[in-house]
């Protein structure tokens, strides 16, 4: 598992790391079931704090993305794809839903906004998941 | 507990330390900062018994020092200064040998792979080891009586960053199993930044902070309103504050409470910077925003 922190990131890093987990567990590069590493492994490969490490864990755990069995380990969730696919929907609203602000901030109108998506969508045929 | 430090006091003729408490539960990192002359070394003094506290106590691993115990308490402490008392004429050999017999619990093994991680020729004379070799072999000898608490006291200052990165993978690694702890003082906090699971800062003798760095880094925070706004709030609020014109940069001691009130007032988020421990640092200390 590889997680880049960024000390210039706005976010904690506690933070950073739920996101970047949540993130691999959401495009498939962490399996469902699969083994991650204890708190004081990811600790120790990143040089970080054992408490930050843990807050991050707490917070997967809570929305129900890792599990712990006692003595065992921590596993990615076996999550269902429909929900899988309900928070990659939710993920995607907040993405888009700040840029949009920015877009509103700089003074565009909304069919100008989705104008754009459109036609960046059509450019990006790279990243394009169906 | 490893560490359990309430109340220590210690009076000098132009210093004293006044009222500090520590607490660090086994497997953790406790950074201690604060400015040069603010009383680390005194503290670090009084926690490994080498000068009585006027007032207060200290238990280490749950015990308070005294005449029978002395002896197996500094058996379990693992202590790298700033300046490493070597004799420089002598091998790096003779002193690793001299060193272990003062250790029952002295580990070869442990040893030997320290010294072939740091890459430290033992023919030579200590006094012709680079800075930071002599630093790794201080550490390396400390790390081979196999204590459960390193007490480091500015090591690593003067060491560029591949050492000090070196170094903090050790450090890393030796709390890895949960046992055991290590209190870290330094001035160079951006080694703190990442590592250290509680923060303890100090300021001319008098304890300012002591407690998780996470809780710190979310509750000091740099806020940007404008000055009408920021003579509203209450001043007890901030730590420190500069104006740019209309609009003024401040610290905020308690974020979550600051923004409560911000929002109350003005209907909107205010705008707000993460700071390191360097900026938390200069804001407590010197009062200054950067």
């Amino acid at each position: 598992m590889y997680i880049h922190l960024s000390q210039e990131d706005i976010r904690p890093l506690y933070q950073q790391i739920a996101d970047q987990i949540k993130g691999q567990i959401m495009d498939g590069t962490i399996r469902p079931g699969e083994e991650l590493p204890s708190i004081r492994q990811l600790a120790q490969q990143l040089l970080i704090s054992v408490i930050t490490v843990k807050r991050a864990y707490d917070d997967l755990e809570r929305e129900g993305f890792i599990y712990t069995r006692q003595g065992l380990g921590t596993f990615a969730a076996n999550i269902e794809s429909s929900e899988l696919d309900a928070m990659r929907f939710t993920q995607a609203e907040e993405i888009l839903g700040e840029a949009i602000k920015k877009c509103q901030k700089l003074g565009l109108r909304n069919n100008e906004i989705s104008h754009i998506i459109t036609n960046l969508s059509k450019e990006d045929k790279n990243d394009d998941r169906s | 507990m490893m560490i359990e430090a309430n109340g220590l006091c210690k009076k000098y003729p132009a210093f004293s330390l006044e009222n500090i408490n520590i607490m660090l539960p086994e497997g953790y990192i406790m950074g201690f900062i604060g400015p040069n002359g603010s009383g680390k070394t005194t503290t670090i003094k009084l926690l490994m018994n080498l000068v009585k506290p006027d007032k207060g106590n200290i238990k280490l691993f749950g015990m308070e020092w005294d005449e029978q115990n002395e002896i197996q308490l500094k058996q379990r402490i693992g202590y790298v200064g700033e300046e490493q008392p070597f004799y420089d004429e002598m091998t790096v050999k003779w002193t690793s040998d001299f060193v272990s017999r003062f250790y029952p619990n002295w580990d070869d093994k442990v040893y030997n792979e320290l010294m072939v991680q740091f890459n430290i020729d033992r023919k030579k004379k200590v006094g012709e080891l680079s800075k930071g070799n002599r630093v790794k072999f201080a550490l390396a000898l400390a790390l081979s009586h196999k204590p459960d608490l390193m007490i480091l006291d500015e090591p690593t200052s003067g060491l560029d960053p591949i050492i000090r990165r070196d170094i903090l993978k050790i450090l890393s690694k030796f709390i890895g199993d949960g046992k055991r702890s290590i209190l870290f003082s330094t001035h160079i906090t951006e080694d703190l930044d990442k590592i250290a699971d509680y923060i303890t800062l100090i300021n001319n003798g008098r304890l300012l902070i002591s407690c998780e760095k996470d809780e710190i880094i979310n509750k000091i925070k740099k806020v940007h309103i404008n000055n009408s706004e920021f003579e509203k709030i209450p001043p007890s609020f901030f730590i420190a504050h500069k104006s740019i014109g209309n609009e003024v940069i401040a610290v905020t001691s308690d974020f979550g409470a600051f923004e409560s009130i911000y929002k109350n007032m003005t209907g909107k988020k205010p705008e707000v910077y993460a700071m390191d421990l360097s900026d938390i640092m200069l804001a407590y200390v010197k009062g200054e925003v950067c």
